[in-house]
């Protein structure tokens, strides 16, 4: 997986001009509270996650792929969707994304979220695709059950996160679930 | 440098409120350099170049909303009179190209002495009064 088109989004690896924005929100406590990664993102870290990120792709079980959703008009960066196979079961992955907080609230996130599992069903061969959610993180359940994702289940304190119990919530779509989209 | 006065006038552009501080503190320990505004991102930043018509920008790259890179680009756009200095925690291998490329005049890390950051800065004030010239051989830093 190495670039998509969205209506208003070009999903693409990621590049080191981007690394300005990608730190910027990175760092930002409002964009990181639901998240596993903590807001102390700096230079660095961002330098180092280019590196890993160079040449990586979808394949070993556990690495996660992220590809930068770019504004297709100013090619800004807007925030990343990360894709990873989930160790074990063959053709099952897991997703994420992430948005900026000036790009939240234009319906970006749903954009590149839908635009990454149709491709993981049309061209990598997926048969169900999961995301996991801190349970208070509301507009990402909105946002997968809106694409037609399942609520599969609520795991209550399975994560120790930043200090405290988060329950979780799984979301899944299989093979033969998608094109189900929700109106 | 401005004519109406023989000081290099300096707006500062960082997202970090300690970092403009300590950067008001460290540039106007030289008499030449005066601080005449500061903002937290790059759209605040544009416009504080333009209403106080600073001779540089000491600009980072990392900030919410219009980051550094975009700022330079508009800046060259707005107010081409104005020298662009980047002081970034990104490495000079890893950005001084990108930021030189869209109009940049010196890349500078964080970390760096202050007295490079200050000679960086009157170095850039003298090319714009001496015809805009730009900066010439690798980026600095």
């Amino acid at each position: 997986m190495r670039e998509l088109e969205t209506e208003r989004l070009l999903l693409r690896r990621f590049r080191a001009a981007d690394l300005p924005r990608f730190t910027a929100y990175r760092s930002d406590p409002e964009v990181a509270r639901y998240q596993s990664w903590t807001p102390d993102f700096g230079p660095a870290e961002a330098e180092r996650f280019l590196d890993e990120q160079d040449g990586a792709d979808l394949g070993p079980p556990g690495v996660w792929l992220q590809l930068a959703a770019t504004d297709r008009a100013s090619g800004a960066l807007a925030g990343d969707c990360a894709v990873s196979v989930v160790p074990g079961p063959p053709r099952t992955f897991e997703l994420g994304v992430t948005m900026s907080r000036q790009a939240q609230g234009r319906g970006l996130a749903r954009e590149a979220t839908a635009a990454v599992v149709a491709r993981l069903f049309a061209e990598h061969d997926a048969h169900r695709v999961t995301a996991v959610l801190d349970e208070r993180n509301e507009a990402a359940a909105r946002l997968l059950a809106g694409l037609g994702f399942r609520e599969e289940a609520r795991l209550v304190e399975a994560d120790w996160c930043k200090g405290e119990w988060v329950t979780l919530r799984t979301f899944a779509m299989l093979e033969r679930e998608a094109g189900l989209e929700a109106a | 440098m401005s004519t109406t006065t023989d000081h290099v006038r300096v707006f500062l552009c960082d997202d970090v409120a300690e970092i403009r501080v300590l950067m008001r503190f460290t540039l106007e320990e030289d008499e030449r350099l005066r601080v005449v505004g500061e903002a937290a991102d790059g759209e605040a930043g544009v416009a504080g170049v333009l209403e106080t018509k600073a001779d540089v920008i000491l600009l980072d790259l990392s900030m919410p909303g219009m980051d550094g890179l975009e700022a330079i680009g508009r800046i060259r756009e707005v107010a081409p009179a104005t020298g662009i200095v980047v002081l970034s925690g990104f490495s000079v291998g890893r950005l001084g190209e990108a930021a030189l490329e869209v109009g940049a005049h010196r890349y500078l890390e964080k970390g760096e002495p202050a007295e490079v950051i200050r000679a960086a800065i009157l170095e850039v004030a003298r090319e714009r009064v001496d015809g805009g010239a730009e900066p010439e051989g690798p980026p600095a830093g």
